[in-house]
């Protein structure tokens, strides 16, 4: 017979095929006589471990110095309320590594890092590490401290990730979490919208590695980290520290940590200066679209307008042909120009639209209905609206949108009728 | 809508309100399936009516001749053991997951510290603290929930693939019915079309199936050797289970019935038992049977690797003395009790409210007797998965009702000498296999149980 054990052996060995032990497992698991935690050149702040480290205006962080950084941030800080209505100055940024990254109640949080810009254009970052899970109270208050003192926070992917699973660490604790009272502007989202395209092409879509951070920061800030730890490596180094005491493991992974930080930072400011500046200090025309939308949301018109037509501009395709991002931007501009009553303007665009080979379906579809509506109420061009509304019944089968279409182009002839008796009245009367 | 057909997917939860009688094609097998299906009808006011068409199925067969069966019994039990080491340690992976464990908590019936320290030795916990202080977290990157299985308790599984047209994958079945359901040769049931395997690729776990159109389906027919590890408890059956450690490794001998055909001492042995036991199988071939008749028409053989598992077991021993006391030949005796076998796991089946796989059976003659026939002979009704699922324990405390049971069904059954209804149809056993049957439980029963047909099954009349 065997043993309770040798079953459970049994049994747990069977449940996960393929799954190898992990290195240093083997002897029944006891806690690490001493941890050595030097390698980390950190210290002991009451029973919280803590990283600090400083980098100088001086410093390069790809093409820019974190002090050029830092200006922008300054300068623009104001633009941040196009992000977060209620965010402003300090930002603190904020990026977590986890024991596991698909999320669940089990997941710890074991470093929390912290960063934002010093009075003198430098950049400080202060990453917690949970060094033994008993100490995960004691660490989430003083990280709670820590984030009270900010204006907003900022984080990559934080409103989705960090942020909730921080949420579950205190409360797990009982404690309240913070950052449910604190600003917090996610850049993610903006990111994908200003670095979607690359050369007037879509190359971001969602859950598409293109607008992960690394890949942001090495196409926009030209930078190429040296011996990165890859994201999917982390867990395994922390849990490799908690069995052996060993803190070699987790140096790669304070670095990465702290390079993530800069990085966010680092995007911040470009989003900031580019809201703040406005569409002429644009470098692509992805960014003058996405700067266009953005200020059509927040109200400013003129400001969204030349931004549109910023973007027609940068985007230089040969007149006619199909541009995704130029498609895009004269339909934002015409629809920006209908609401300033700009109605010529605007049909002026529609009408570039609709000359346009290859554009898309939908597209065209709204640029000749608006043409169509153009005609009939604005330019009382009774004939063309009716020859606009008749290309649509051709082109579109849908009976849904087919009967509106129908609708107008029987009150276009129910019009050109009554246009006609008049002139024939006329011609009455006249020859009368 | 003048009617609607629908499989067991219309059974729960749908309510289309106007329809005003339900027709089961055969008995959905529980109780309350059948008040489920039976229910889709009559949902508003008037009056409606459930029709159940009975199969030659052995259980159809049984409910239609017995429906108190039916009309009085409650709904079945739903039967689980959370004991069950399998699923009790995917269940404390996920509890850990979620939330360290503490010394000193409990989480079932085993050693939880014993537990969690293997859980830890394979690298998914870390133990941290010692004593009344040790907290254990889990330390992996997966989701244990990920590989807990609703189905089955190993989440390891054959897929099947057809390849009638273009290659894709059409079912899947769970790890320990594959070889029975996905044979060579079997044919595998998906949305009413008929699949043949061509191969069953093993080790790659892959069915490669192609649609076929024929009017049987296939039954595997498995070898199973069932050996006991260990007996939790033995006796011979009074309805009472005494633990068999508490009075030594033998309990007393107790002639518990006394006026006896066979003689007083026939009943003074072990009849029921349960416990741990070690079930080895391997399918060997496999039967065509006729859709509708369940007639046999055709069969075949296989080489298949064994399989392997431990799981608990009730069994019930037929006394050397009661086998000596037959009047029949040797093979005549052993066919006796294969028919018996065959009776009672319908039966079992129906008091334990579980599917027909849940449960399997196996007849077995203890090795050290040179001449079986002289020999005890086991019946062993254990639980198809690994580790148990806690039908044992029902099964040993249901003991004497499911002895008279098995007796009425067989004594009700109106075939000569055995049918798919009672002990199998007289193919699978030798010509005497019902009488045979019928003298043992005779034998083994107390007198007062051993009267066949009670009135109260008689009285009522099937539908």
């Amino acid at each position: 017979m065997s043993t309770l054990a040798d079953r459970i052996r049994g049994i747990v060995g069977q449940g996960t095929p393929g799954v190898p032990v992990p290195a240093g497992i083997g002897s029944p698991d006891r806690e690490p006589e001493c941890r050595d935690l030097t390698p980390l050149d950190g210290a002991w702040i009451d029973r919280c471990f803590v990283i600090e480290r400083r980098a100088d205006p001086s410093e390069p962080h790809g093409c820019e110095t974190i002090g050029t950084i830092a200006d922008c941030v300054t300068q623009s800080a104001g633009a941040v309320s196009l992000f977060a209505s209620a965010a402003q100055a300090p930002f603190l940024f904020v990026d977590l590594e986890t024991t596991g990254l698909n999320g669940g109640a089990g997941t710890h949080v074991f470093l929390i890092g912290c960063g934002w810009f010093t009075a003198d254009g430098g950049f400080a970052t202060r990453q917690f590490l949970l060094t033994r899970f008993e100490d995960e109270r004691c660490l989430l208050q003083a990280v709670a401290t820590e984030l009270e003192r900010a204006g907003a926070l900022v984080s990559f992917n934080g409103k989705s990730f960090d942020a909730p699973l921080l949420e579950t660490r205190f409360l797990f604790h009982r404690l309240e979490w913070v950052g449910g009272r604190l600003p917090h502007v996610d850049v993610l989202h903006p990111a994908r919208r200003f670095w979607r395209y690359d050369a007037g092409r879509v190359i971001c879509v969602p859950q598409n590695a293109a607008c992960s951070l690394t890949a942001l920061e090495h196409r926009l800030l030209g930078t190429m980290r040296k011996h990165d730890v890859a994201g999917i490596e982390i867990p395994a180094r922390y849990f490799r520290f908690v069995r052996s005491g060993d803190a070699q493991p987790l140096v790669s992974v304070l670095e990465h940590n702290r390079l993530d930080l800069l990085t966010l930072a680092a995007l911040t400011s470009r989003l900031l200066h580019l809201s703040q500046a406005g569409a002429m200090a644009a470098r692509s025309a992805g960014e003058a679209l996405a700067l266009g939308h953005l200020y059509v949301r927040a109200g400013y018109e003129a400001r969204a307008r030349d931004a549109f037509m910023q973007c027609i501009q940068m985007s230089r395709a040969p007149a006619g042909a199909f541009e995704p991002i130029t498609i895009e931007a004269i339909c934002a501009l015409a629809q920006a120009l209908r609401r300033a009553r700009r109605f010529d303007e605007a049909a002026a665009c529609w009408q570039r639209l609709a000359d346009t080979r290859g554009c898309p379906a939908a597209v065209l579809r709204e640029a000749i209905e608006a043409l169509a509506i153009h005609h009939e109420h604005r330019v009382r061009d009774l004939v063309t609206a009716k020859a606009f509304a008749l290309r649509n019944l051709e082109a579109d089968r849908h009976p849904r949108r087919t009967r509106a279409v129908q609708h107008r182009v029987a009150r276009l002839d129910r019009k050109l009728e009554l246009k006609n008796q008049k002139r024939e009245l006329f011609a009455l009367l006249e020859t009368a | 809508m003048r009617a609607v057909v629908a499989t067991n997917a219309l059974e729960l939860g749908i309510d289309i309100g106007s329809l005003d009688a339900s027709v089961m094609a055969g008995y959905p097998g529980t109780i309350a399936s059948t008040w489920q299906r039976a229910g889709r009808a009559g949902r508003r006011a008037s009056r409606s009516a459930a029709v159940m068409v009975a199969s030659s199925a052995p259980l159809d067969q049984f409910v239609v001749r017995h429906p108190s069966y039916f009309f009085e019994a409650s709904p079945e039990r739903a039967l689980i053991d959370p004991d069950n080491l399998h699923l009790l340690v995917d269940h404390i992976k996920c509890a850990a997951f979620e939330l360290p464990f503490s010394a000193a908590e409990p989480f079932g019936r085993h050693a939880l510290d014993e537990i969690l320290d293997v859980l830890a030795e394979q690298g998914l916990l870390y133990r941290s603290g010692e004593g009344a202080d040790a907290r254990w977290t889990w330390t992996s990157e997966s989701y244990p929930a990920d590989a807990v299985s609703l189905r089955s308790i190993s989440s390891d599984n054959f897929v099947v693939v057809d390849t009638t047209r273009e290659t894709q994958v059409i079912g899947e079945t769970d790890f320990t019915s594959g070889p029975a359901t996905l044979h060579p040769k079997a044919i595998y049931i998906v949305e009413g079309r008929l699949y043949q395997v061509e191969k069953l690729d093993f080790e790659g776990r892959k069915a490669f199936v192609r649609e076929i159109d024929c009017d049987y389906y296939t039954d595997a027919i498995t070898y199973t050797r069932v050996t006991p590890i260990d007996t939790f408890a033995a006796d011979e059956g009074d309805d009472q289970g005494r633990p068999l450690h508490e009075g030594g490794d033998r309990p007393a001998v107790q002639p518990a019935h006394a006026a006896f055909d066979g003689g007083p001492d026939l009943a003074a042995r072990i009849v029921r038992s349960h416990g741990e036991v070690h079930v080895v199988s391997r399918v060997v071939g496999f039967k065509k049977i006729k859709f509708y008749t369940n007639e046999n028409v055709g069969s075949g053989e296989l080489d298949l690797p064994e399989h392997q598992m431990q799981t608990t077991s009730y069994w019930l021993t037929v006394p050397a003395a009661v086998m000596t006391a037959l009047p029949y030949a040797a093979d005549d005796r052993r066919d006796g009790v294969v028919g018996l076998s065959f009776a009672m796991r319908q039966v079992a089946q129906l008091l334990l409210m579980c599917d027909r796989h849940d449960i399997g059976i196996s007849v077995d003659v203890p090795e050290t007797t040179r001449s079986p026939a002289a020999a005890d002979q086991r019946i062993f009704i254990y639980d198809n998965y690994p580790g148990g699922i806690g039908f044992s324990v029902p099964l040993f405390q249901m003991h004497d009702e499911l002895l008279a049971k098995t007796q009425r069904l067989i004594a009700d059954c109106e075939c000569e000498s055995g049918c798919p209804g009672c002990v199998g149809p007289v193919g699978n056993t030798g010509p005497l296999a019902k009488a045979a049957a019928l003298r043992i439980l005779n034998l083994l029963l107390p007198a007062g149980e051993r009267e066949p047909a009670p009135e109260r099954y008689t009285e009522q009349q099937p539908f």
